[in-house]
């Protein structure tokens, strides 16, 4: 919880090289002037320059903006000469002095733009300790990081992105302990699973609370608008303009999200979007360039390999080879279908500006982005991204009512083949080619590259949100806070299969179809506050009490027309001869109380609560409200001055223990309703329905009770940081499809049952300052999240109805596949150990746990500074099992024109064979023990990896012509894997969506200053 | 502004956050107050009727209890209809169970709803009431007759019903006659139109005559013969409603001879259709077949043969269409007036009246083209009634399997039966065990002796 990410706070690097040599010479300056104390914290900037003036006989004559730095500080100036505040202040704080007889003017350095130095600075000779007052946000509001109990990471995002077509979360992965991020694909807007402490239900979703300024948020588009490549829980964050996301804060323990009540028991993401800063307008121009590729093909048979294992296989049925493989198509040149398929490069072209100025009372910020992607496919696919992103602020004179704005807008076209085409790289290598002579698609046979004339995927997606925050200080300590946000996401696609996908002859007997599926869902939320801040000189007291109510809309419909004889006529469904519709509305209403209390006392205890009184329309009219509260406590051990005495190289300790307790509400809408369905028939001419799920109004939220202990250390002056945690929940009343005897109407209802699901997790961070190697700085973070999942109760602890129906959370129950018979057939152990085959009257019995949640995972991030140079590399890693992706359930090794994986070599010749694999056949006569070895131990193989994510290069130049700082940088992700994984990737593990790709990049980036 | 702020901070939220329900979807609270929806929402208890399930197809009880009774022979060996066949099934996969039980857990909603409901049309209200109750009864009817002592499960909290122990057999005739009396009342003497205001000549939806002949029915089980007498001439005397028609015209669609039937959905012919023509998974049995006399003109308009692998296998075919080029001329028979006869038939036996029950008996015996039955002897009238609905009601409705149960001749019968089926008949297996997972999942329900 600290602030990890040196490296993506990439600006101050050098000017860090000039702090120290600068803080140096002026120590040995002379001064005219009297020393200067300053012992003070929560200091404000004008109060900083008022003491100077006060104690140094200066007048200042600073510039207005100077004073409006909304940061406040403790110093522990001692007796100082003035120049080494005044240095302090440019160094931190951008502010330019000069001394002019008994005048110093104060204004700010606008060579470089202003940021949060979000670190602590040192003056090695022990005179100067200056510690700006560092803030971290948390819900609602933003507090000094050092009395911060809950476990909170936060994330700056410079003007890096993310590679190519994956969204912001992806970039985090491996930088943020107790945070799991499981990429399922890479291909721009598929999701990505984030698991906040561990998965905490057997049943419903396990999603983190998103929230943008303020707006909660769904990450995903309901069936994905249709898109098989995008799958059913397509990402929604891939509409959002990284460029715009200034930080993104994970808050994971109760002390933090217990104030978000029933929707963050799995954790609570908060995503701020850039905001205004004061000064004359500054333009930021960048332009990226980019190419991805597959980083490692499946390892399919050579030509040679695969003729020998078609004639094995027939060998092996005692029949002639089948198939055209080994017929017509036996002389044919050999194709690479990895290569034909989805080894095109895909390219990255990116461009973004922003202009950003303004008064102390009133900033903007306007940007503008462009991004276009293509695919790894052939033909013409791409998406293509613009957004718009403004803020403004306004601050009045009397700085009692500030008035906030942010809006962001995107519209994205998306271009896709309908299919994955990594899905038909297994067709056999020599089948006929792939284009005619004349380079026509060659419509001889079942030719996959029809593919990239249909069915296609078009569509678009708009994104929209904005928020008003306002706040009006009824008294000093007083204020009013409302934030008002509205969030709205549209798309719109469709499906088209025209005739041009079949041979031309065969064209008149058949028809072509067109799919449209709609999505829209807005989420409106109105959340009135009242805040309260007092610092006596002992205690330091805050509260917060305020509202939410908040509505949800989703509205999905689709419609499917068939029987189109024109191509020219796909796009309007109007012309189909039949029509199909659907829709789906849903409503989700939202209302809460809730409040904060928070006392620090000398600085050295602190005592915090959360409270929330929740209701939601999910549930039952009985069940609507609930409770949930957290309370923390803290020790600032390291403010005891006979600890420091006793151990003075630690310069910062905190205890903390948290406790509280969250909910889970993410079962749908409606549940709790018996819904009638309109049947596709009719009877008597009249329409009929049919019920669905068992009404129940007694079942309420899963609850998750959290529990922390941690410990912060400061060492060496901070030059090395420790953060340990301990993470332990406990979630029960799980809510699943409860077993009934179907004498009750159903075989189940949704109902929640006294399972208790525990997820432990040990966190720890090491986090160094910059540390000086000659000329070269380094700055390190590494993290480690041990993390541990358990079922520990389940009503009636009857094993075998978990082994029936796989209701752990993270593990489930397979077959125990103990190699091959002597038959050349998977052999699989019962109860006893016992190996038996598969055979029609004896089930096999699924013996083997298989645990899927990582063993351990985290990240290794450095980053090097060299004169101008910065080199930015982040590692990480994750120890855990996976599904192999090198064996298609449908087609058995040997089937005639399916090309398999090396792994299958490793299969049964003969009696006697010790083999991983059963025997190679073109029949289906092993399919049943293939279909059982398909839910085995053979497809759980270890996928843990050491991916060396990203790999930054910058060098910056100040080019006083045009009085621009200009960044050049180049950039690699996904570039190389360390893993035992056979596959493609470990941590995608499917052969049949396609892997995260390697991703060289190239970009300038410019800054102008003073316009 | 302060007054704004206190609004904001003590305005309630409850009832803010109720959604209400969803606007595309009818819920179990708004179905029941609209006409057409909640006629809807019976029109799809019909409507699943008609779908493969218990009612017909290859789950239906027509076919697996004929199966297990000695109407029919599966044609393939290894088929997985072996268990059903040679009397010998097991808990874990059991027939009829859930699909009867859903629909009987619709139909006490529908009954709570309706009764409560304000926004219908009294007479349409009054309807679907009558409609619900009936097939409430219905279900129960079967369940009771094939597994026994059931949970009697008449209300709709999850909770009760998940717990609900098995209720003797006597306390469930008891509901159903009680909804059925209900039936008899709320259901209209016409058939009706979809909106239950107008007649219709449709015979799809259960009629007063449906419930009485119901009534009729399990009166006859429970030796109610007063009760049976006096149903069964209530809907025979409705000479201008109903009658026997030619044999090949009995399972046409609104037939003279239909008290109620089940319009089929999926396709233009129904299920049973399909079953016996069309996939043709069993053949009717040779002690079925032996049982027809040679002149028996049933043999000629309702058993079909046909030649598989050079094997002549005989097939019910009183449904005769069964192919999606057919024009819809068929509906499933549930229940029809042939049967009122054979009820009718066996009540006046056992009240006495020799020369009524034979007469009746007769109304059938001399339809299928063969002699009255002369034999005034109680007993061989008797067993003539029970042989004739063995040849008229056969492929139907189970009815093979729950009369010989009724008749007391099940052991006898099914001694005979499974010496053909190469398996041995043990007496438990009179009734169809209670499914494993109900067992698992209820701790206060029984498993039947034997299994």
């Amino acid at each position: 919880m600290n602030d990890i990410f040196p490296y993506v706070n990439k600006l101050p690097i050098f000017l860090y090289l000039f702090l120290f040599n600068a803080i140096c010479q002026r120590c040995i300056a002379q001064t005219q002037h009297p020393n200067v104390t300053i012992i003070k914290n929560d200091i404000s900037m004008k109060e900083i320059i008022d003491e100077i003036a006060r104690q140094a006989h200066y007048n200042m004559s600073p510039d207005e903006e100077t004073y409006n730095l909304d940061q406040t500080f403790d110093l522990n100036f001692s007796n100082v000469p003035v120049q080494e505040i005044l240095n302090w202040l440019k160094t931190y704080q951008g502010i330019i002095s000069r001394i002019n007889n008994n005048y110093i003017n104060l204004s700010i350095d606008h060579s470089r733009p202003y940021t949060n130095p979000g670190y602590t600075g040192h003056y090695r000779n022990g005179v100067i300790c200056i510690r700006p007052v560092d803030i971290i946000q948390v819900a609602y509001d933003s507090i000094p990081r050092k009395f911060n109990l809950g476990d909170i990471t936060e994330i700056k995002t410079n003007h890096l992105q993310p590679p190519s077509g994956t969204d912001f979360i992806t970039s985090i992965e491996g930088k943020v302990p107790g945070v799991f991020i499981k990429p399922s694909g890479g291909n721009f807007g598929v999701g990505t699973d984030v698991l906040i402490g561990g998965k905490n239900s057997i049943n419903n979703s396990t999603r983190p609370l998103y929230v943008i300024d303020g707006i909660p948020f769904y990450d995903f588009i309901e069936q994905g608008l249709g898109s098989n490549l995008l799958g059913p829980a397509a990402s929604s964050r891939s509409y959002i303009d990284n460029l715009t996301i200034e930080s993104i804060v994970f808050l994971k323990d109760a002390e933090a999200t217990s104030i978000y009540g029933s929707r963050a028991a799995n954790g609570a993401i908060l995503i701020t979007t850039r905001k205004a800063r004061k000064g004359p307008p500054t333009v930021n121009l960048q332009t990226s360039f980019g190419q991805s590729k597959v980083r490692r093909f499946a390892d399919y048979l050579s030509p040679t390999q695969y003729f020998a294992m078609r004639e094995e296989a027939a060998r092996n049925d005692n029949s002639p080879t089948i198939g055209d493989d080994m017929g017509d198509w036996r002389n044919n040149k050999s194709i690479d279908w990895q290569k034909e398929l989805i080894g095109k490069s895909a390219t990255s072209f990116n461009t973004h500006m922003n202009i950003s100025g303004g008064t102390s009372q009133m900033q903007f910020l306007l940007s503008g982005t462009r991004r276009h992607n293509t695919t790894v496919y052939p033909g013409d696919f791409s998406n293509t991204m613009n957004g718009l992103h403004i803020n403004s602020n306004f601050m009045s004179k009397d700085k009692h009512l500030l008035v906030s704005f942010s809006g962001s807008y995107s519209y994205t076209y998306l271009s896709l083949p309908g299919q994955d085409l990594i899905n038909s790289v297994n067709q056999a290598p020599n089948t006929p080619p792939i284009y005619t002579t004349t380079g026509q698609i060659n419509y001889k046979w079942p030719n996959p590259i029809t593919a990239i004339l249909g069915p296609l995927f078009n569509g678009d997606v708009t994104n929209m949100f904005g928020s008003i925050l306002l706040e009006y200080k009824i008294f000093r300590s007083l204020s009013l806070k409302a934030n008002i946000g509205s969030y709205m996401l549209s798309g719109d696609a469709s499906i088209t299969t025209p005739l041009t996908i079949f041979a031309p002859e065969v064209r008149k007997f058949r028809t072509g179809s067109l799919q449209q599926y709609h999505y829209k869902t807005a989420t409106l939320i109105s959340e009135p506050q009242l805040l309260f801040k007092h610092a006596w000189p002992k205690w330091k007291v805050d509260g917060l009490v305020g509202t939410t109510v908040l509505k949800t809309t989703q509205e999905r419909s689709n419609e499917s027309g068939t029987g189109f004889t024109n191509d020219a006529l796909l796009n309007n469904i109007t012309n189909a001869t039949n029509i199909q519709y659907d829709e789906y509305h849903s409503l989700y209403k939202y209302g809460a109380y809730w409040g904060r209390a928070g006392i620090v006392f000398k600085d050295k205890l602190i005592f915090h609560g959360n409270i929330r009184k929740d209701g939601s329309s999910r549930f039952g009219p009985d069940q609507r409200f609930a409770w949930f509260h957290s309370f923390g406590v803290g020790w600032i051990f390291s403010q005891d001055s006979s600890f420091q005495k006793q151990f003075p190289w630690i310069n910062f300790g905190k205890l903390k223990i948290t406790y509280g307790t969250t909910g889970n509400d993410q079962i749908g809408d409606y549940q709790f309703m018996q819904r009638y369905y309109k049947m596709p028939f009719t009877y008597q001419g009249a329409i009929a329905y049919s019920p669905g799920n068992l009404p129940n109004n007694h079942y309420s939220w899963e609850t998750t009770a959290k529990f922390e202990a941690g410990i912060e250390l400061g060492l060496w002056e901070n030059r090395l940081t420790v953060i340990l945690n301990h993470y332990r929940s406990r979630s029960s009343n799980q809510l699943v499809a409860s077993l009934l005897p179907e004498s009750a109407g159903a075989a189940s209802i949704l109902a929640n049952i006294p399972a208790a699901i525990r997820n432990v997790n040990w966190e720890l961070t090491l986090q160094t300052e910059k540390l000086s190697l000659g000329n070269i700085f380094w700055s390190g973070q590494f993290n480690i999240t041990i993390p541990s999942n358990t079922l520990i109760s389940y009503p009636g602890k009857d094993e075998s109805l978990l082994k029936l129906r796989d209701l752990s959370s993270t593990s489930l129950y397979v077959f125990q596949l103990t190699g091959v018979n002597d038959k050349g057939e998977f052999q699989f152990a019962d109860e006893h150990g016992n190996n038996i085959t598969y055979d029609n009257n004896h089930a096999i019995p699924r013996t083997k746990r298989i645990d899927l949640s990582p063993r351990s995972f985290g990240g290794f991030l450095n980053t090097f500074t060299y004169k101008r140079f910065t080199l930015d590399c982040h590692f990480s890693y994750a120890f855990q099992l996976g599904i192999r992706d090198q064996l298609d359930p449908y087609k058995m090794p040997g089937k005639a024109n399916y090309n398999q994986t090396t792994f299958v070599l490793n299969r049964w010749q003969q009696p006697g064979d010790k083999a991983q694999m059963q025997r190679f056949t073109q029949t289906t006569q092993l399919k049943d023990s293939y279909a059982k070895a398909m839910w085995s131990t053979l497809i759980y193989t270890d996928a843990s990896y050491l991916s060396f994510k990203e790999i930054t290069l910058s060098y910056k130049n100040f080019i006083k012509p045009i009085k621009a700082n200009v960044i050049y940088y180049i950039q690699g992700f996904n570039m190389l894997s360390f893993t035992p994984y056979p596959g493609m990737d470990p941590q995608v593990q499917s052969a049949t969506v396609l892997p995260l790709l390697a991703e060289y990049r190239a970009g300038i980036n410019v800054q102008f200053q003073k316009l | 502004m302060r007054i704004l702020i206190l609004l904001l901070l003590c305005c309630s939220c409850r009832k803010w956050i109720d959604a209400g329900p969803p606007t595309n979807n009818l819920v179990d609270d708004n179905i029941y107050n609209n006409d057409a929806s909640a006629t809807g929402a019976l029109n799809g208890i019909y409507t699943t009727l008609s779908q493969p399930g218990f009612a017909t197809g290859e789950f239906s009880i027509a076919y697996l209890t004929g199966l297990s009774a000695d109407e029919f022979y599966p044609i393939n060996q290894d088929s997985s209809l072996l268990p059903v066949y040679q009397n010998r099934m097991t808990a874990v996969y059991v027939p009829f169970w859930s699909g009867i039980y859903s629909m009987i857990g619709t139909t006490n909603t529908a009954i709570e709803k309706l009764s409560t409901s304000s926004g219908l049309t009294p007479i349409v209200r009054q309807h679907l009431l009558g409609e619900a109750k009936f097939l409430r009864a219905f279900g129960y009817y079967y369940l009771v007759n094939i597994f026994g002592d059931i949970p009697l499960i008449t209300g709709t909290d999850f909770k009760k019903n998940k717990a609900a122990a098995r209720t003797p057999a006597k306390q469930v005739y008891d509901q159903i006659l009680y909804d059925l009396c209900a039936a008899d009342t709320l259901l209209s003497p016409e058939f009706m139109d979809a909106d239950l205001i107008n007649t219709s000549t449709e015979r799809v939806r259960p009629s007063h005559w449906a419930a009485l002949a119901l009534i009729a029915r399990v009166s006859l089980i429970l030796k109610d013969y007063k009760t049976a007498l006096t149903a069964a001439n209530a809907i025979i005397d409705q000479n201008n409603l109903f009658s026997l028609t030619t044999l090949d015209q009995v399972f046409r669609k609104n037939s003279q001879e239909t008290i109620w039937q089940l319009q089929p959905v999926l396709a233009p012919y129904t299920e049973d259709g399909h079953l016996f023509l069309g996939t043709q998974p069993v053949a009717l049995s040779p002690i079925l077949l032996t049982a027809f006399s040679g002149k028996d003109q049933r043999l000629d308009q309702w058993v079909t043969s046909a030649q598989i692998n050079n094997t002549t296998y005989y097939f019910p075919y009183k449904y005769k269409s069964w192919q999606s080029k057919d024009p819809i001329a068929e509906y499933l028979t549930v229940l029809r007036f042939a049967e009122i006869y054979l009820i009718r038939s066996e009540a006046k036996l056992a009240l006495g009246n020799i020369e009524g029950a034979q007469n009746d008996l007769n109304k059938i015996v001399v339809r299928a083209g063969l002699p009255p039955f002369k034999d005034t002897n109680p007993e061989d009238l008797q067993l003539a009634i029970l042989h004739e609905r063995q040849l008229e009601l056969f492929s139907e409705w189970g009815h093979r399997w729950l009369d010989l149960h009724h008749s007391g001749t099940l052991d006898e019968a099914m001694a005979a039966a499974t010496a053909q089926k190469g398996s041995s008949w043990q007496s438990f297996r009179q009734w169809y065990p209670i499914p494993s997972n109900d067992l698992l999942n209820n701790p206060n329900l029984t498993q039947n002796a034997g299994y």
